[in-house]
């Protein structure tokens, strides 16, 4: 199972609505695949339908006495299933403390469900934390979006540097554009230089009204505006994303 | 992941229509738009996936194909998106649902059994979110046999309720709706079995060994051309498969039954009159001759897979020129048989076979051998061909020859097909015993002489191949590590050998044999 994490310590930079694109694009091509709702705003909870609120909250799931078999929910997209969000994660930092191997613990909880999905995705909730740190030992690789302002790439130097000290499991970071204006100058340089000098992906998505109203519609992009712009950028991400990992 | 599900019969179209509104006073609908479905149930020649109480199907619709396996009547299901039918497990992705089908259908092809055409008025239950929490389908089907381009035989029209992972008690609520308020009953009969009943074929039964049935008393001129008669309509059976190509075990079977038949009358000599038998015999020798090579080749392809495994990855595609090759000589091999099958020599040896065994002789005219009770000449001739076997594996050593196991090999094979001959004469627990013991020996023999025979033939393919410029070195040498590969398993079976005979020749097993087969008189 390919775990991937849609993370930034930005908030409001695409994350949710890059997972819950992924996620549907992923399963529309057969991969059986399940998205994490991390954050406790339950944005891609609500994107789904689906009633942000599981059984015995952040507590009993961290601690291993709710099995997450139990409260995984079919969205009503074939192939796609959702673990919701909880008001609880607010609270994941302090449940994981409790536990023994702290970093571990989510990749443990994680290692049953490998044998019913081919992809899982992490939609993680701003914070460069305890819990974002169990993310890195979890995950397979870290799709970060980021807004091409000079304060995101300066967010992203730190975010790389601090990953490339650790010694321990080492995600592949993939970082990448998004909500991208061209009508503003300084977009459109910061977009180039990226594309000269650093590691971004070459897809990049566009600001769209479309992606935004994904919370009036609340269905993925590809469910309403199959052929739209941003929805064909999703989709060139996602085949990046999977040519570079192999 | 399993999705639960419920089937429901519907009466007219008139309820059809009834329960819809129902529906939708009650629950939250939206529907659906929903295309005709094309249903085709796939299983082997010998409707493996049925017996085991499961269906496999392939769904076509608008340009989607879903390959379905439900493995039991109430059990789960999973779906594999697919580009076309499958005829073969390996046609499928490398996948769990890839490997359980495998061990179930080996390397015998899917053919298509039955075929439904359904129109389907789909409709999704929503909750207060408007989020699909179900989903109903209501179908009108029509079969056809797999052949027919249009399905036109009547089914039963059926309501499905399934549900989505997380949302159990809307479906207990949806299945207590139709079950309860509207009194639907479930529809008892699988689609499988809908469709063959409306289109009037049944699963033809699984088709295990060959069974014998005889009467100790039977003189053994009847019971020989009993025998005879049954290794006849194998063959027949098989014909169609043969000529088709389609899956090599019709092939096999075909041979199998030619061999059995040509070794009933070597070792049953002096039953049918001699003239008459010695002339089949050369006839069914020849059949074995025009089929051999295709089947040797159908072997080889067979293998193919196992040799790429046996390799290390690097070196797996290096083995391409071979399978190319192979191929070839296999198109060959089979137009020849194919031809030969179509001659007029072929065609009159089954007939004057069919012929000569439908001739009865009274009792009363039966002379000598033939007007024995056949236990009596069944004891006899297993209990020689058991001497014979234990004699040339006690006479074997360390430092014997190859060549004394392969005489080994060929005389249990006697011993075998007689023990399976008479099987209905003697108790099925010790003939159970007997033929498993015998056949783990066999087993042993079996592939010490095939992983001799495979290293022979790899390196005449490899000379060949090398003389016509179809394989440059490095195919060459990867052909090289498989013979090497292949001979340390000869190896291996051949130190596995005493034990294996000594397991035979134990004492229980002895006295078992002594006590069905030695005769009561002076032994």
């Amino acid at each position: 199972m390919r775990v991937f994490a849609t993370y930034n310590i930005k908030g409001g930079v695409g994350k949710t609505a890059t997972a819950v694109n992924l996620a549907y694009l992923s399963a529309r091509e057969g991969a059986r695949t399940l998205l994490w709702d991390l954050d406790p705003q339950g944005a891609a909870t609500f994107y789904f339908r689906i009633e942000a609120a599981i059984s015995g909250g952040a507590e009993r799931l961290l601690s291993g006495k709710t099995d997450p078999d139990k409260l995984i929910r079919g969205t009503d997209f074939e192939g796609l299933d959702l673990l919701p969000a909880d008001f609880s994660y607010r609270n994941i930092d302090l449940e994981l403390e409790k536990s023994k191997k702290p970093t571990k613990r989510l990749a443990k909880l994680l290692q049953p469900l490998s044998k019913e999905y081919d992809h899982l995705f992490l939609d993680c909730a701003p914070s460069i934390s305890l819990v974002s740190e169990a993310i890195f030992v979890a995950s397979d690789a870290l799709l970060v979006p980021t807004i091409p302002t000079p304060l995101s790439l300066r967010t992203l130097d730190q975010l790389e540097k601090h990953l490339g000290g650790r010694k321990k499991r080492q995600p592949a970071v993939l970082p990448f554009m998004c909500m991208v204006d061209r009508r503003k100058s300084m977009h459109r340089q910061i977009c180039a230089e990226a594309t000269a000098h650093r590691q971004t992906l070459a897809a990049m998505i566009p600001y769209s009204s479309l992606v935004e109203q994904m919370g009036l519609r609340r269905k993925p992009l590809g469910a309403y505006a199959g052929s739209s712009l941003p929805a064909r950028a999703f989709e060139s991400l996602w085949r990046e994303i999977q040519r570079t990992l192999g | 992941m399993p999705v639960k599900s419920k089937i429901f019969r519907l009466g007219s179209p008139a309820d059809r229509a009834k329960i819809v509104k129902s529906l939708a006073s009650r629950f939250t609908l939206e529907r659906d738009v929903g295309a005709p479905v094309e249903t085709v149930f796939m299983d082997t020649f010998d409707w493996r996936i049925h017996h085991r109480g499961g269906a496999l199907f392939l769904e076509s619709s608008d340009s989607v194909r879903q390959l379905t396996w439900q493995t039991g009547p109430k059990g789960s299901s999973e779906s594999l998106s697919v580009d076309e039918a499958p005829g073969f497990e390996w046609d499928l992705p490398d996948s769990e649902f890839r490997s359980r089908l495998a061990g179930i259908i080996e390397m015998r092809r899917l053919l298509p059994v039955a075929k439904v055409v359904s129109r389907r008025e789909s409709f999704r239950i929503l909750d207060s979110r408007r989020k699909t929490v179900a989903r109903v389908h209501v179908e009108s089907r029509r079969a056809g046999a797999p052949e027919s381009r249009v399905c036109r035989r009547a089914m039963p029209s059926i309501l499905v309720a399934s549900g989505i992972r997380g949302y159990d008690e809307d479906l207990e609520d949806l299945f207590e709706f139709f079950g309860v308020e509207l009194g639907l009953e479930i529809e008892a009969d699988s689609e499988l079995a809908a469709a063959l009943a409306a289109v009037g074929l049944t699963p033809v039964e699984a088709r295990s060994k060959i069974t014998f049935d005889l009467e100790p008393k039977m003189p053994a001129d009847s019971a020989l051309r009993q025998i005879l008669g049954r290794l006849l309509q194998t063959l027949e059976e098989n014909e169609d498969g043969v000529r088709s190509g389609l899956d090599t075990e019709f092939l096999h079977d075909f041979r199998v039954s030619s061999r059995r038949t040509r070794s009933a009358l070597t070792q049953l000599k002096g039953i049918l009159p001699a003239r008459a038998a010695g002339r089949f015999k050369r006839e069914f020798a020849w059949l074995g001759q025009v089929t051999g090579p295709t089947r040797d080749l159908d072997v080889y392809l067979l293998k193919m897979p196992s040799y790429r495994k046996s390799l290390t990855s690097g070196v797996r595609e290096d083995l391409e020129p071979l399978g190319v090759y192979l191929q070839g000589l296999q198109r060959q091999a089979r137009s020849k048989m194919t031809r030969s099958l179509g001659t007029k020599r072929y065609a009159k040896l089954l007939s004057d076979w069919r012929t000569f065994l439908e001739k009865t002789t009274p009792v009363e005219d039966l002379a000598g051998l033939a007007g024995r009770p056949i236990l009596e000449v069944a004891r006899a001739r297993t209990w020689k061909a058991y001497r014979r076997v234990l004699k040339g594996g006690s006479a074997i050593g360390a430092d014997t020859p190859a060549e004394a196991l392969h005489r080994l090999r060929i005389d249990c094979k006697k011993l075998r097909y007689l023990l399976e001959f008479f099987r209905s004469l003697f108790t099925p627990k010790d003939m159970a015993v007997l033929i498993k013991a015998l056949r783990r020996l066999q087993d042993n023999l079996g592939d010490f002489n095939d992983y001799e025979v495979q290293q022979d033939a790899l390196v005449t393919f490899a000379r060949d191949m090398s003389d016509k410029g179809l394989a440059g070195a490095v195919p060459l040498m990867a052909m090289g590590r498989l013979v090497e590969l292949l001979e340390l398993g000869q190896e291996r079976e051949r130190q596995r050998f005493h034990k294996q005979f000594d397991r035979f020749a134990a004492k229980k097993n002895r006295q078992r044999f002594q006590r069905l087969f030695k005769s009561r008189e002076a032994s």
